[in-house]
């Protein structure tokens, strides 16, 4: 039993010039928490998530190791959120991309990719395992309602 | 001391020059680093035995426990305080204290890490202190170089203050018999005045970066600090805690007990009192947490160097080099207590400062008879506690605390440069030793 069931092809991909605030407009319009980004090949380079953006809104303070351990003291901070977000919105997308994610290719395990999403905690690419092409993404909301589907009927 | 005689060395080579070889090479190598330092001092402590300069009861008696049990009960005290929060709540305080007006931070900041330093160990102190400066720093919108610059200086004053403030004057406040008061009535006095003159140039240097908006410092000034705290109760129990520690170290050498067992017992205290009525399951949680944040690598570099050094010293290695310097120095104390400042210091900013002072603490100890006893020489080991922790602001690897600072810089994409830090750092070193040079001749030489 491998991903190949449920992949979706219809995720918006990113190009690495495009800037941030239209990323975020994207990510937002579609209503999903990763979206991939591509080169002018097709071929994947990384991910842009909500994850990574709400690393750009944070004080960098807090995300370094050892760093500030809470921010519960910081009292009205939404000024500060939408300096950062304006602030970050003209960069493009290859400066802020996360390469480190996992990947997955069509021949993976099923049970691989639900350990993936489990760890990673956002969507996850497929990926093309010879020429890194971007096939499409595993969405975690699609892979447990196909578990839920197959409970319903063999349950 | 040399007991040469019951040695059984390898293939029977000469004691002295067995132990010498490898004491060389275990220095060269911590200084090389190329293998961690630990490994070294292990590896360099273990070949002293195996090499039959030492048996495995000589080797023990080498290690001093005082200074290990001293640090492992502040390091766990300061584990179990810093769940509290308070570390954080102080540094947003002061900053509004100070309006968060810059140049008011930077002069708050420096005396709360000079302060932290002197009573916890530096490097502890900047770990706590480094990611909050850099916060207030980013939320001001000003260049944090200049506010790390000042909390590493400082926390190496600060830490030269006290017998707990850094381990060179833990090492020889064990060594030689000096009590926690002997510091602060030796050492403490002319700190103050260092870090005034340390703080001048450092605000004269970047004067014109220090300068924030008002929409800026209303940011910082709508931090509530009180958030800050997790846990009150903790915190309370904490402050008692160490404030019966700190007694304790005041009164240590009246109550004839060691530093280090006010430290151990202080920190068994503490973590009675945050357990207690616990359950198991959270009680050993607690317990695990407070003691893996020992810092071990330090510790067993510690017992590495302690057997190393007694190594060389039952070798005979220590004596020679004692009659070597006092020959240098024609076995006049003034000249002799000036050197060993300027020497330590310049070891100590090219070299870490706990080999250097493991290996003085012995050579001074034998030149004692020579100088006029033990009494005497105390003004060598004040030469030695200012030259070594001063030492460490000469460069950026001078001391731990340096490199920690210069570690969370890099990560928050602020690095601190190592040609950058000395051009200013190498400089103010000198003065601050100059400062102790005249402290030094004025108060015990003159």
């Amino acid at each position: 039993m491998t991903i190949s069931k449920v992949i979706n092809t219809s995720y918006p991909t990113l190009k690495d010039s495009d800037l941030i605030s239209d990323a975020t407009r994207l990510l937002l319009e579609h209503k999903h928490s990763a979206l991939p980004v591509v080169d002018e090949h097709g071929r994947y380079l990384g991910i842009f998530s909500t994850h990574r953006m709400f690393s750009l809104l944070l004080p960098r303070a807090v995300l370094i190791e050892g760093g500030v351990s809470d921010l519960a003291f910081v009292s009205g901070p939404m000024k500060m959120l939408v300096d950062k977000m304006l602030e970050h919105g003209g960069r493009r997308i290859d400066e802020v991309l996360v390469t480190d994610t996992p990947v997955v290719h069509p021949d993976t395990p099923l049970l691989e990719a639900v350990l993936l999403l489990y760890r990673n905690g956002n969507d996850i690419p497929v990926v093309d395992r010879e020429d890194g092409r971007y096939l499409g993404m595993i969405a975690g909301t699609e892979l447990l309602a196909h578990v839920y589907e197959e409970s319903r009927t063999h349950g | 001391m040399a007991e040469v005689h019951g040695m059984h060395t390898l293939f029977g080579m000469n004691p002295l020059w067995l132990a010498t070889g490898i004491f060389v090479a275990t220095y060269a190598i911590i200084i090389s680093e190329r293998v961690n330092r630990a490994i070294v001092a292990l590896l360099g402590g273990g070949m002293m035995i195996l090499c039959g300069i030492l048996t495995q009861e000589a080797a023990i008696s080498g290690i001093d426990f005082n200074t290990l049990g001293l640090l492992i009960g502040m390091m766990v005290i300061v584990a179990v305080t810093k769940k509290s929060g308070v570390f954080q709540f102080v540094a947003i305080w002061i900053a509004k204290k100070v309006k968060a007006r810059p140049i008011g931070i930077l002069l708050m900041m420096s005396l709360v890490t000079a302060v932290f330093s002197a009573l916890l160990d530096n490097v502890t102190t900047v770990l706590l202190l480094t990611p909050v400066m850099l916060l207030i720093a980013e939320e001001l919108r000003i260049k944090s170089y200049p506010y790390l610059f000042a909390i590493i200086i400082m926390s190496n004053v600060g830490g030269t203050a006290t017998l707990i403030g850094d381990p060179p004057n833990i090492m020889i406040g064990s060594a030689a018999g000096l009590s926690f008061n002997d510091f602060l009535l030796n050492l403490a006095p002319i700190t103050p005045l260092i870090g005034v003159v340390m703080l001048l140039p450092i605000w004269w240097i970047w004067r014109k970066d220090m300068v924030a908006s008002a929409t800026d410092r209303a940011r910082v000034m709508n931090f509530n600090e009180l958030e800050a705290i997790t846990d009150w109760k903790l915190l309370k129990q904490a402050l008692l805690v160490f404030s019966l520690v700190i007694t304790g170290f005041m009164l240590h050498s009246i109550m004839h007990l060691q530093p280090a067992t006010v430290a151990m017992f202080g920190a068994a205290m503490l973590l009675l009192l945050e357990n207690f009525g616990s359950n198991p399951d959270l009680q050993g949680k607690r317990v695990h947490h407070a003691l893996s944040e020992v810092e071990w690598v330090t510790l067993f570099f510690f017992i590495g160097l302690f057997i190393a050094v007694h190594g060389i010293e039952q070798a005979g290695l220590i004596d020679a080099m004692a009659h070597g310097l006092l020959e240098l120095t024609q076995g006049d104390l003034t000249t002799t207590a000036l050197s060993i400042l300027w020497g330590s210091a310049v070891a100590s900013a090219v070299v870490d400062n706990i080999p250097f002072v493991a290996t003085m603490i012995p050579l001074i100890k034998s030149m004692a008879p020579a100088l006029g006893g033990a009494h005497a020489i105390e003004p060598l080991w004040w030469a030695l506690a200012l030259g070594a922790c001063l030492g460490g602001n000469g460069t950026l690897v001078g001391a731990s605390a340096n490199l920690v600072v210069a570690g969370i810089a890099e990560n928050a994409g602020a690095p601190i440069r190592f040609a950058r830090f000395l051009k200013i750092a190498f400089p103010l070193m000198l003065l601050s030793i100059a400062i102790a040079h005249v402290y030094l001749y004025l108060r015990y030489l003159a």
